[in-house]
């Protein structure tokens, strides 16, 4: 019991060090945070609920005030932006890139968490965060949608590399892979 | 660094956290109840002059850690000028600045640990939550950070003695390797202390 918490912490952890890594860009000046790869991994590695836990915990803290998110933001001023959708999005994200991950089960690692990460780090999240910034923003879906577009290369790349990542978790530390287990 | 506290003694860093906590959402359901232009130029005043009245140096901060929305405001008032409804841009930019300025004033005048008091409490009472669990998980999170931090640059460090190369990605698997065995001893000595506080912790002793 206390592994699985403590291993919810270290993730929540991984995200908020990612958002310190300096962003880099992909094509034409988009800027792309790592931390969504810290939430794809929390389900690939976790599972859905554990994955799902890891992202409360970020989200909790960064709400009550602390700046773990890129750019060193946080406070509740994060939810009234134009970006709440996809910061609260980060939650069914995780969990559905777990529960992909925990029911998908084919003798490699790579794939399945690559395309866990495509659901639930791509799919789940920006429709979430495309609802939210219609809202914020008084703009219709499409609208929405078409200023979260630029960010989807990234987001591919950030998936390959997830499933990279946790096929080399597979490999070193087994029983680490909760979601697995 | 792991803060957004604004280091003075203003009235509003007297105000307890409960109270300017609440303030935040009836804010955002008074400017979507009352949704106009003007309401919301007059809300936005008022926050500035809050934000004055807490200091200059407050209130410049306050205004630079509203960076990450001025992009979306300006995207606003584009798309209402393009195509003619530039007071309905004007109107969401200004309660967006509006409500992202308050919650921001909030959280620049309190500390993290009223916060989370002022939240745990009524949940504690709900018994919704373990509070002395979550706080024990918050704490253990804000650790992890500084230390994979450093393990990241220990990683860099020995690389560099090693090679001219740019290490890249080959470290990232080194990393994460060494987190999940940090996981593992963490775990170890929680174990052998005894485990993780609970609220519970009391009543499980008056059943042993």
């Amino acid at each position: 019991m206390e592994h699985r918490i403590v291993m919810a912490g270290l993730f929540a952890a991984l995200i908020a060090a990612l958002g310190l890594v300096p962003s880099f860009q992909l094509i034409s000046g988009v800027p792309i945070s790592a931390q969504s790869l810290g939430v794809m991994l929390c389900g690939t590695v976790l599972g859905a609920r554990r994955g799902a836990l890891a992202v409360i915990i970020v989200v909790v803290l960064v709400t009550l005030g602390l700046p773990l998110l890129a750019g060193g933001r946080g406070g509740p001023a994060v939810l009234a932006g134009p970006t709440v959708g996809f910061f609260l999005g980060w939650i069914p994200a995780a969990y559905v890139t777990g529960l992909v991950m925990e029911r998908w089960r084919p003798s490699s690692v790579a794939l399945p968490a690559a395309i866990a990460s495509l659901l639930g780090g791509v799919v789940v999240l920006y429709a979430c965060g495309i609802v939210g910034m219609a809202a914020v923003l008084d703009r219709s879906l499409p609208e929405a949608a078409m200023l979260s577009l630029p960010f989807i290369p990234g987001d591919l790349v950030k998936c390959v590399l997830a499933g990279l990542i946790t096929r080399g978790i597979a490999t070193a530390r087994p029983q680490s892979l909760l979601s697995r287990a | 660094m792991l803060t957004l506290l604004y280091p003075s003694e203003s009235w509003l860093h007297r105000v307890p956290a409960g109270p300017k906590l609440t303030a935040l959402p009836l804010l955002s359901v008074a400017l979507l109840a009352f949704d106009s232009v003007a309401v919301s130029a007059g809300a936005g005043l008022a926050v500035g002059v809050l934000a004055l009245s807490c200091g200059r140096g407050f209130a410049l901060r306050a205004l630079a850690s509203l960076k990450p929305v001025a992009i979306f405001v300006v995207l606003v008032l584009a798309w209402g000028w393009i195509d003619g409804t530039l007071e309905n841009g004007l109107r969401i930019a200004l309660r967006l600045l509006t409500l992202v300025g308050a919650a921001l004033l909030v959280t620049m005048s309190t500390r993290f640990d009223a916060m989370m008091e002022a939240v745990a409490r009524p949940l504690r009472r709900l018994k919704i939550v373990d509070a002395a669990r979550l706080a024990f998980v918050a704490m253990l999170v804000l650790r992890f950070v500084p230390a994979m931090i450093a393990r990241l640059g220990a990683l860099q460090d020995s690389w560099r003695a090693r090679s001219s190369r740019r290490a890249g990605w080959r470290l990232v698997m080194p990393f994460m390797i060494g987190a999940l065995d940090d996981a593992d001893h963490v775990t170890d000595a929680i174990r052998a202390r005894g485990g993780m506080p609970t609220d519970r912790a009391r009543e499980d002793d008056t059943q042993r």
